[in-house]
C-alpha cells in the first residue's frame, strides 16, 4: 500500500471508530437541529463518499462503504429522534408509512408531507401484501441502514423461503386473516408495525429489540393494509400528523433552494461589529450567543451563518479537532468567500498540519 | 495513476470528455467530429471499421454493420423487445449459447461486448491522441434503468477495450453533475433524457455540492430509433400501398430508408416540412421507381403520438417517488438527440411546467458529466459528490414465486436492509436464497441475479426457525448478500456479480483480437 492509500484507510477508521463511539462528536455537531445535522452530513459526505477511494484497492473501497453506511445511519438517527413518536419506534414501522404519492407533493420547503394514515384506507384494504396494486414499499432500506442501535430488530416478514410447498399462515397470498391474528396474542410486539404507525398513543407497545423471533412471521402489510385484528380502533388513533413525518426512510433534506438571494450581510451593524471584535479576541462562546439570537431573528442570512460556522470551526481548532474545524471553516468560506478570518484560520490550521 | 477518462457510450453516437483545468473537455474524434457514431462493420477482408467510417459505408455493407448495439447489450434473444427490434435490423439477431441476443456478421457470431469495445477503443483512442499518453481507466455512462446484467456488460466492453471501467455512471445523473458543477447552487434539477434508444428521468437535488438523486424512472426501449422507424413505416406503408412492393424486406433499400428517416426527423426539428428523396430504391416491372415525397412536421408528431404519450408516465413515477411536485423543479435540463425534437420538448414542458435549460448541449453534457465524475474520484474536484440511488427493486424469491423486496427502487446507495424469513416445511435443514431484480411482483418475471444455500439450520417445525437475509449494496451497485439463521448464528454469504455471459477467457481473448491486450 502506498502512501495514499495508508493514508485514506486511516482517515476512514478514525472515521469508523469516532461514529461507533459517539455519532454526535464524529459528525461534529455542537447540537442536534436537523439542518446542522445534514449540514454536517453533507459537509462529511463531500470527503469520505465511496467514489471518492474507486481507485483505492478493493480493501480501501469496502471499507469507505461501511464508514459511510454508519455515517448514514448516525445522521439518519439523530435526525429522526426529534419527531415525537407517540408509541415506540418499532423499527418495523418506518418502511411501511412510506407516503403516498402525494398530490401535493413536497413542499419546497423540503419539509416531508404528513404521513397521515387516512382513516378510511386501512379498513378498506385488506389486500395482500404482494398483490397490492400500489406496489408496496415493504421497507426502505435506508431507514434499516439508519438504526444501527437496534440490529436485532426485524422489520419483516414476508413469509418462507426455500422449498415452497405449503404457504404459512401468513403467505402473502392469503391475506392475514383476523383470526390468524386473533391467535397470536402472546406476540405483542408483532403487529406493532402499524399499529404504532398510526400512533395509537393509547397503546403503548414496548419495543423489545432483543425478541426478533415474535416479529419475525408476522405477515408485513404494505401502505394502506391494516392489522385486521383492531381496525376499530383506527378512528381514534389519529396523531397529529406532523409528529410522524420523517418516517418515509428517506430523510428529508433541508429545502433545496438557493439561498443566496438574501443579502450576506443586512442588519444589526452595529451588533455584527460587536461580534467581529469578540470573534477577533477568540471570545468564541459569547460570540456565538450573539450570532444565535441574530440569526433567530433573521435565519436566511448566509453571512450570519458563516461567522457560525467560522465560531464553531475555531472552537474545534483551539480545541485541537481539526477535521472538525476543516469543515467549519470551509462551510464558513462556501458562504462568505470574503471572510478574511475564516481564511487565515484555515490556513494556519492547513500549515500546521505540515 | 494515469488519467480517468469520461465516456459516453451512447446508442447511435459517444463522446469522449476529459477534466482539466477543473473543467471538462469534450474531446475531438480524428475526423474533427465532437461525437463519434457508434457504429461497427466488417468489411470484406475481415476489417473492423468503426465511427464515421463506418456509418459512410452502411449502406454498401448493411449485413455487416451495426449500430445501435446498446439495445442488444445484455439481453436474451427471445425478449419481445429484441423480437420487435431484429425485424427492423438490416443486421441478423443470433442466440448465443446462453440465450443472449448476438450479432451475426457473415456467419460469425459476435456479443454486443464485442462490438461495444470496438466502440470504446475508439474513444479510448481518441482521448490518448489527444492527451498524448496511455490510458486504462474510464467513467463510462449506462441508462440509469439498465439493470446490472446490462452495466457488467458494460464493464466487460471496456475490460475488452483494455479500459477498467472505475465506475458506471447513470447519464441523467452524468448530465447533472456537468450542469451542476457550473451551477452549484442548491437547487432541484429534472434530467429529461431522451437518446437513441432510451429513455431517463431523474430528480436531483443540489444541496451544499452534494448532488443527491432523489428518484429515477425511465424506459428502456423508447429512443430516437423508436421514431427513426415511425418514419421508416411511414415512408415504406405508402410505398407499399402504392407500388405493392415491401421495401423493408430489402436489406439495402431499407438502409437507404433508416438514413433518410433520421435526416427527415432531424429537419423536421427546425423546418415544418422536408422532402425525402432517394432515387432507385427499387425495380419495378417498368423500370426503376424512385422514393420521393414530403413529410410535414405535423405529420410526423401524429404518427408518433403514442411514443410521446410513453413519456408521461416515468416523469410521473419520478416525481412522486421524489416527493416533488413541478413547480419544486428549479430546472429542467434536456439530454440526448430526441429532445430537439419540438414535440418532446412540448411534453417536457407540458409535464414540468417551465422552459428547459438554456446553453446545454444535449449530445456533450453525458460524457461531460462522467468526466467530472472522474474528478470527484481522482480528488481533483472536492466540493463535488454525487450520492445515487438503486434504479431496481433487489429481493428474494419467496413462496409462490412471490419477490420480497429487501432493497426498494430509488434507495439512495450505499445500503443496507435485511428481511427475515421463516421455513415453509417440517424440519427443513436448508433454505435456497434466489435473489431477483426488477418490478414485477412475481419473482421469475423478474431478472434472477443469482442463488446461494444456507444449509444445517435447525430441524425444527415449519415456521419456527428464522432466516435474516442482509443486503449491502455499495456505491457502485455491486449486492453482497448474508444470511443467518436467527439464534444459532449459522450463516453464508455471496457476493452477486451479474455476469454478462462471457468468461474472463473470452474478455481476454477478444481483447487480444482487439489488440487492447498484450
Amino acid at each position: 500500500m502506498g502512501p495514499d492509500e495508508l493514508r485514506a484507510r486511516q482517515l476512514l477508521l478514525d472515521m469508523q471508530e469516532r461514529l461507533g463511539r459517539d455519532p454526535f462528536e464524529a459528525l461534529g455537531l455542537n447540537s442536534s437541529d436537523p439542518g446542522e445535522v445534514r449540514t454536517a452530513f453533507l459537509a462529511l459526505t463531500k470527503i469520505y463518499h465511496p467514489a471518492r477511494f474507486a481507485r483505492m484497492p478493493t480493501e480501501i473501497q469496502r471499507l469507505s462503504n461501511e464508514v459511510f453506511l454508519s455515517m448514514r445511519a448516525a445522521h439518519d438517527a439523530l435526525v429522526r429522534p426529534q419527531v415525537k413518536l407517540p408509541a415506540p419506534r418499532a423499527t418495523g414501522m418506518i418502511p411501511i408509512v412510506r407516503p403516498p404519492p402525494p398530490a401535493a407533493g413536497r413542499p419546497p420547503s423540503g419539509a416531508m408531507p404528513a404521513l397521515r394514515p387516512t382513516p378510511t384506507t386501512p379498513a378498506r384494504t385488506m389486500t395482500p401484501p404482494l398483490e397490492n396494486p400500489i406496489q408496496p414499499r415493504p421497507q426502505s432500506p435506508q431507514t434499516q441502514a439508519t438504526q444501527p442501535m437496534r440490529p436485532n430488530a426485524p422489520r419483516t416478514m414476508t413469509p418462507t423461503l426455500g422449498n415452497p410447498i405449503q404457504p404459512r399462515p401468513h403467505n402473502p397470498q392469503s391475506p392475514p386473516s383476523p383470526q390468524t391474528q386473533a391467535t397470536q396474542p402472546i406476540r405483542p410486539n408483532a403487529p406493532r408495525t402499524m399499529t404504532s404507525t398510526l400512533g395509537n398513543p393509547s397503546q403503548p407497545r414496548p419495543h423489545n429489540p432483543q425478541s426478533p423471533q415474535t416479529q419475525a412471521t408476522q405477515p408485513m402489510r404494505p401502505v394502506g393494509t391494516a392489522d385486521p385484528a383492531r381496525p376499530s380502533r383506527l378512528p381514534t388513533s389519529s396523531p397529529p400528523p406532523s409528529t410522524i413525518s420523517p418516517g418515509s426512510g428517506r430523510s428529508a433534506p433541508p429545502p433545496a433552494r438557493p439561498s443566496g438571494s438574501t443579502p450576506v450581510v443586512s442588519t444589526g451593524d452595529a451588533e455584527l461589529a460587536a461580534i467581529h471584535e469578540l470573534l477577533s479576541q477568540d471570545r468564541l462562546t459569547d460570540a456565538r450567543m450573539k450570532l444565535e439570537t441574530l440569526v433567530a431573528r433573521q435565519p436566511n442570512v448566509p453571512g450570519y451563518q458563516a461567522l457560525i460556522h467560522y465560531a464553531k470551526g475555531r472552537e474545534a481548532q483551539l480545541a485541537g479537532r481539526r477535521d472538525e474545524a476543516r469543515l467549519e471553516l470551509l462551510d464558513a468560506l462556501d458562504l462568505d468567500r470574503d471572510l478574511q478570518m475564516a481564511n487565515t484560520a484555515l490556513s494556519e490550521l492547513l500549515s500546521r498540519r505540515k | 495513476m494515469g488519467r480517468v477518462i469520461g465516456i459516453d457510450l451512447g446508442t447511435t453516437n459517444s463522446c469522449v470528455a476529459v477534466l482539466e483545468g477543473g473543467e471538462a473537455t469534450v474531446i475531438h474524434n480524428q475526423e474533427g467530429g465532437r461525437t463519434t457514431p457508434s457504429m461497427v462493420s466488417w468489411n470484406a477482408d475481415g476489417d473492423v471499421v468503426v465511427g464515421a467510417a463506418s456509418k459512410r459505408q452502411m449502406v454498401t455493407n448493411p449485413q455487416r454493420t451495426v449500430f445501435g448495439a446498446k439495445r442488444l447489450i445484455g439481453r436474451k434473444a427471445t425478449e419481445k423487445d429484441i423480437q420487435d427490434i431484429a425485424k427492423q435490423l438490416p443486421y441478423a439477431i443470433v442466440a448465443a449459447k446462453n440465450g443472449d441476443a448476438w450479432v451475426d456478421i457473415a456467419g460469425t457470431p459476435r456479443s454486443p461486448q464485442e462490438i461495444s469495445a470496438h466502440v470504446l477503443a475508439k474513444m479510448k483512442r481518441v482521448a490518448e491522441d489527444y492527451l498524448g499518453e496511455t490510458v486504462t481507466e474510464a467513467v463510462v455512462t449506462v441508462p440509469a434503468y439498465f439493470d446490472d446484467v446490462q452495466r457488467q456488460a458494460t464493464k466487460d466492453a471496456g475490460a475488452i477495450a483494455g479500459l477498467t471501467i472505475r465506475a458506471i455512471l447513470n447519464e441523467p445523473t452524468a448530465a447533472a453533475l456537468a450542469y451542476g458543477a457550473q451551477h452549484q447552487h442548491n437547487q432541484r434539477l429534472a434530467v429529461f433524457d431522451l437518446g437513441g434508444g432510451t429513455f431517463d428521468i431523474s430528480i436531483l437535488a443540489i444541496e451544499n455540492g452534494v448532488f443527491e438523486v432523489l428518484a429515477t424512472h425511465g424506459d428502456t426501449t423508447l429512443g430516437g430509433d423508436d421514431f427513426d422507424r415511425v418514419i421508416i413505416d411511414l415512408l415504406a406503408d405508402d410505398f407499399q400501398s402504392e407500388h405493392g412492393m415491401n421495401l423493408r424486406a430489402d436489406s439495402v433499400a431499407l438502409q437507404r430508408l433508416k438514413e433518410a428517416g433520421e435526416r427527415a426527423k432531424i429537419e423536421l426539428s427546425s423546418a415544418m416540412t422536408t422532402d425525402v428523396n432517394l432515387p432507385f430504391i427499387a425495380a419495378g416491372p417498368t423500370g426503376p421507381i424512385h422514393l420521393m415525397r414530403e413529410i410535414e412536421r405535423g405529420q410526423l408528431e401524429r404518427a408518433c403520438k403514442r411514443l410521446l404519450d410513453r413519456l408521461d408516465a416515468p416523469c410521473q413515477k419520478a416525481l412522486s417517488d421524489a416527493h416533488c411536485t413541478p413547480q419544486d423543479i428549479d430546472q429542467v435540463l434536456l439530454v440526448g438527440g430526441m429532445t430537439r425534437m419540438p414535440a418532446v420538448q412540448e411534453r417536457a414542458v407540458g409535464i414540468f411546467g417551465k422552459q428547459p435549460s438554456k446553453g446545454v448541449n444535449p449530445d456533450e453534457i453525458v460524457a461531460m458529466g462522467a468526466a467530472v465524475h472522474s474528478g470527484i474520484m481522482g480528488g481533483e474536484l472536492q466540493e463535488v459528490v454525487l450520492l445515487d440511488v438503486t434504479p431496481h427493486n433487489m429481493g428474494v424469491k419467496v413462496a409462490g414465486d412471490k419477490m420480497s423486496v429487501v432493497i426498494s427502487e430509488n434507495t439512495s446507495i450505499p445500503t443496507r436492509a435485511k428481511k427475515v424469513f421463516a421455513t415453509t416445511e417440517d424440519n427443513q435443514t436448508f433454505v435456497a436464497i434466489e435473489i431477483y431484480q426488477g418490478a414485477n411482483e412475481l419473482a421469475s418475471r423478474n431478472r434472477r441475479l443469482g442463488r446461494f444455500v444456507l444449509g444445517d439450520i435447525k430441524a425444527a417445525p415449519r415456521g419456527a426457525t428464522k432466516v435474516e437475509v442482509n443486503f449491502t449494496m455499495d456505491a457502485d451497485g455491486i449486492l453482497e448478500i448474508t444470511a443467518a439463521e436467527i439464534g444459532t448464528g449459522r450463516a453464508a454469504s455471496v457476493t452477486i456479480e451479474a455476469s454478462s455471459g462471457l468468461t474472463a477467457e473470452e474478455i481476454t481473448r477478444l481483447g487480444t483480437r482487439l489488440g487492447t491486450h498484450s
